[in-house]
């Protein structure tokens, strides 16, 4: 599964108004893309593993997830973590308008949607 | 200039492998570290009152208090020491509780001494970024004038860093002498007396560094009388806006900021509790897509919590257990300052949870936060046609 995921993500193409992303396996291990400066493999990394914790802690409170967004004030941070552990985390401008939404579902479509190639 | 040695408490009811800890830690760390061990909690709690402790590294599975209880604890106590737990029995499900109680790391205890080492490099690179100095610890509700006072008593050198959300000021003290004061365009005494009649806001104590200029005589005795003075004055004329505190190292990671009186909080809240997100000030124009709800449906709340930055709930609507609510700000406040290290993404303001039925905002102002869940029901029309 962790190959299937990577080699996704390898070839996933990037959608207009989107700044890095990257994926948290189980292992926690990370594969991160950037088409922007200051976005390090290491920052993404980082920022990857306070995703996974945030979705670890939800269930513990009681909070349904499926996809969390953070919102700060020069970007966003689209998350959403599949059943069978990875988490999907990408950046984009913070400007509603200037990104591309159906870029940014597509990706998160195609994310969820490998766990069922895996299984079949 | 040699660096301070880091202060590392390891709790374990283990005591053979503390002492392991203690040596292997101390060749590790080359002595860099000063190394404390306690056996169970209360001995723990003993040495945090008598030490500046770095950085607690807690098992979990101790008697009579466990690791999380004591986790719990610490964050209510000490927020702002670094925790991390360091434990046998590295589950998933521990991992999350303890993440969820405040550990800024959670390890599984190494089963050979290679893996002592990372745990050590670990450690080492967490307690690397603590500040070296300046003021730690949580203090409720005291007043500038007592800080000032310890101060000037115990003859330091420090700068007092006083800020609201819109006031910013310093007030140096030299050798126990009060000697330079600034806010806002302000300086000498004036600015002095300004800054000790704020109603509220948050203070640090740094180490000390020359002003400019010396805008303050006279002794420290007299100016704290005077302010005192002036303060009750205008006290006399107009009730102060915030309780005439203030308050230290908020437990949530943002701008500081007076704390709103509930009073003032409460009023707006009530009628927005039947109203859409978007009419409570929740920022929901364009709510995450993925789980779209029906056209054929309203949100409507079903929980609400409004606390300050400190902890304290101001506000609490149909909250199962309003406490658990504000660990979960608390815990979000961390993890967005920690998520945005080394990224270019400016001031964190809030994260959006949507979930197949619900959605979730909990959200940092500079002085409060808010929690905030609402589902989606059908409109009044829709459910009678579903009905028939």
């Amino acid at each position: 599964m962790k190959e299937l995921v990577s080699q996704w993500f390898d070839q996933s193409a990037p959608f207009e108004g989107i700044l890095a992303c990257g994926v948290r396996h189980l292992d926690r291990s990370t594969v991160t893309k950037s088409w922007s400066d200051g976005f390090t493999d290491l920052a993404i990394d980082n920022a990857l593993r306070c995703v996974a914790d945030l979705f670890q802690v939800l269930p513990i409170n009681r909070v349904a997830s499926g996809r969390v967004r953070w919102v700060y004030q020069d970007g966003l941070l689209h998350c959403e973590r599949r059943s069978d552990g990875p988490c999907l985390g990408i950046f984009t401008v913070r400007d509603e308008s200037a990104f591309d939404a159906a870029g940014l579902e597509r990706m998160f479509q195609e994310f969820q949607a490998l766990a069922q190639v895996a299984v079949a | 200039m040699p660096q301070k040695r880091k202060k590392v408490l390891f709790v374990d009811d283990d005591a053979k492998l503390l002492e392991l800890i203690r040596q292997l830690m101390s060749f590790l760390s080359e002595d860099s570290w000063e190394i404390f061990t306690a056996p169970d909690v209360s001995r723990a709690l003993r040495l945090l009152q008598d030490q500046r402790i770095d950085l607690l590294v807690i098992d979990i599975h101790m008697p009579v208090v466990d690791g999380l209880q004591f986790l719990n604890l610490l964050q209510r106590k000490y927020p702002n020491i670094l925790k991390v737990v360091l434990t046998g029995d590295a589950t998933e499900d521990y991992r999350a509780r303890c993440l969820n109680n405040g550990a800024e790391l959670f390890l599984e205890k190494p089963r050979e001494e290679g893996g002592w080492r990372t745990i050590h490099a670990t450690l080492h690179e967490l307690a690397r970024f603590q500040p070296e100095e300046g003021f730690r610890g949580v203090l409720r509700r005291v007043g500038l004038a007592d800080v000032l006072q310890m101060e000037c008593l115990a003859r330091h050198s420090v700068v007092l860093k006083v800020s609201t959300g819109s006031t910013q000021g310093t007030v140096c003290v030299k050798d126990g002498q009060i000697i330079h004061s600034q806010c806002d365009g302000r300086v000498g005494e004036e600015a002095f007396n300004y800054l000790l009649s704020l109603g509220g806001g948050e203070f640090e104590v740094q180490p000390y560094a020359e002003p400019p200029k010396r805008t303050i005589e006279g002794s420290w005795e007299f100016l704290l009388m005077e302010a005192a003075r002036q303060r009750d004055e205008a006290s006399e004329s107009t009730p102060p806006p915030t309780p005439s505190a203030v308050q230290t190292e908020s437990v949530f990671c943002s701008q500081p900021a007076a704390p709103l009186p509930v009073e003032r909080l409460t009023p707006p809240i009530i009628p927005i509790i039947e109203a859409a997100p978007e009419e409570a000030g929740i920022q929901d124009r364009n709510p995450p897509s993925g789980h779209h709800a029906s056209d054929a449906s309203r949100p409507q709340v079903d929980e609400m919590l409004v606390c300050s930055l400190q902890g304290e709930v101001l506000h609490e609507w149909k909250c199962a257990n309003p406490n658990n609510r504000v660990g979960l700000l608390e815990f979000i406040s961390q993890k967005a300052r920690q998520l945005a290290q080394g990224l270019p993404l400016g001031d964190f303001d809030r994260v959006e949870i949507s979930g197949p039925q619900t959605r979730a905002v909990a959200q940092i102002q500079d002085d409060r936060a808010l929690f905030v869940r609402t589902s989606r029901v059908p409109v009044e029309g829709e459910a009678n046609s579903f009905g028939a």
